[in-house]
């Protein structure tokens, strides 16, 4: 399974205490982390029972495949109670509000980088390539009511500050920082007989951003079924790009959360 | 004159196209056959753990800043 521990690490409830309980096993969290007060990132292995069978953070492939293969040796197929979900931290709890669809968005870094390594070392080299040439990817939440003002041939404000502030950022290489709504210079994006165009300007004192905007939005009896839209543009001296794809909701990686909603859930859906 | 012109151009961005915006949408779009997304990955912690204790199997947990999933 796969987790964004920022949130598991913090839950006072029956999924964080479980995550817990395996990452206090290993002597490294036990000896400088035991309060969980920083991040917890990494491979574990485990039993349903909670033994910790297993752990790395390491991105080399040769170290990893050693410790899946040591801890499934070591694991011993036996009886575990299932844990009930229980009263879940509702503080941490970030789901669509009901009604919202996901899009998701897409990014990519189309020029600009500093040459990439050219040596295999699996630390120092390879990750660097990879990142330079990865894909970005995060889930945009279009509440109920937005949707309804798209069928109507509007964008809300609420909508346009959410993409500008927390999704047209460049997330290739790991998780940065969204906009600050001071740093909106010029967010005008513009709803014709389906077809989206605009542009955005957005600085601050450590970078700009500006792009253009083409897009399509259908909606059908006011439901949304079409929600595709690209941005390109320059973030610093990279040209980066924003791809926005309507998901069929259907997906397990539908129910993450948008990255950054986990910094404040209000400020994201307003 | 015309230099400071031609560079204040260079820094807007030029305008997106139907075939811009074709050629974007697909190239960004994940390939279907990446072979990290065909694993039947849970986001629920407690789901997967109780998939392990019927399924009598260990526990793979990828845990990250930001969603394994959907981050970078």
């Amino acid at each position: 399974m796969a987790l964004d521990q920022w949130y598991t690490r913090r839950q006072k409830d029956g999924e964080g205490d479980f995550y817990r309980k395996i990452v206090i096993q290993v002597p490294y969290m036990r000896e400088n982390n035991p309060e969980f007060k920083v991040t917890t990132q990494g491979l574990y292995m485990a039993t349903a029972d909670g033994k910790l069978l297993g752990y790395t953070n390491h991105r080399d492939p040769a170290r990893v495949k050693l410790v899946l293969r040591k801890a499934s040796e070591d694991f011993e197929p036996a009886e575990a109670a299932p844990i009930a979900a229980g009263q879940v931290d509702a503080y941490y709890d970030h789901r669509a509000p009901k009604g919202a669809r996901v899009v998701t968005v897409t990014s990519k870094v189309l020029a600009g980088h500093d040459p990439a390594p050219t040596g295999n070392d699996p630390i120092a080299d390879i990750p660097i390539r990879l990142a330079q040439e990865s894909l970005g990817r995060d889930n945009l939440w279009i509440l109920k009511h937005e949707q309804e003002a798209l069928a109507r041939g509007q964008i809300l404000q609420s909508l346009k500050r959410r993409i500008a502030l927390f999704h047209l950022v460049d997330i290739t290489q790991g998780i940065g920082s969204p906009w600050d709504p001071a740093d909106v210079r010029e967010l005008e994006l513009t709803l014709s007989d389906g077809k989206v165009t605009g542009k955005i300007r957005l600085e601050s004192a450590e970078r700009t951003y500006r792009a253009e905007v083409l897009g399509f939005v259908d909606a059908k009896d006011g439901a949304l079924s079409r929600f595709d839209w690209v941005a390109r543009g320059s973030l610093g001296k990279l040209t980066i790009a924003h791809a926005f794809r309507l998901s069929a909701g259907t997906d397990e990686v539908d129910r993450v959360p948008p990255g950054y909603a986990k910094v404040e859930l209000s400020d994201y859906l307003r | 004159m015309v230099r400071i012109l031609l560079g204040l151009a260079l820094l807007v961005p030029d305008g997106l196209t139907e075939e811009d915006f074709l050629k974007l949408h697909r190239d960004l779009k994940p390939p279907d056959a990446e072979k990290w997304r065909q694993i039947p990955w849970k986001t629920s912690l407690l789901e997967a753990q109780r998939q392990a204790a019927k399924e009598k199997k260990p526990l793979f947990i990828w845990s990250m800043d930001g969603s394994p999933l959907a981050c970078g």
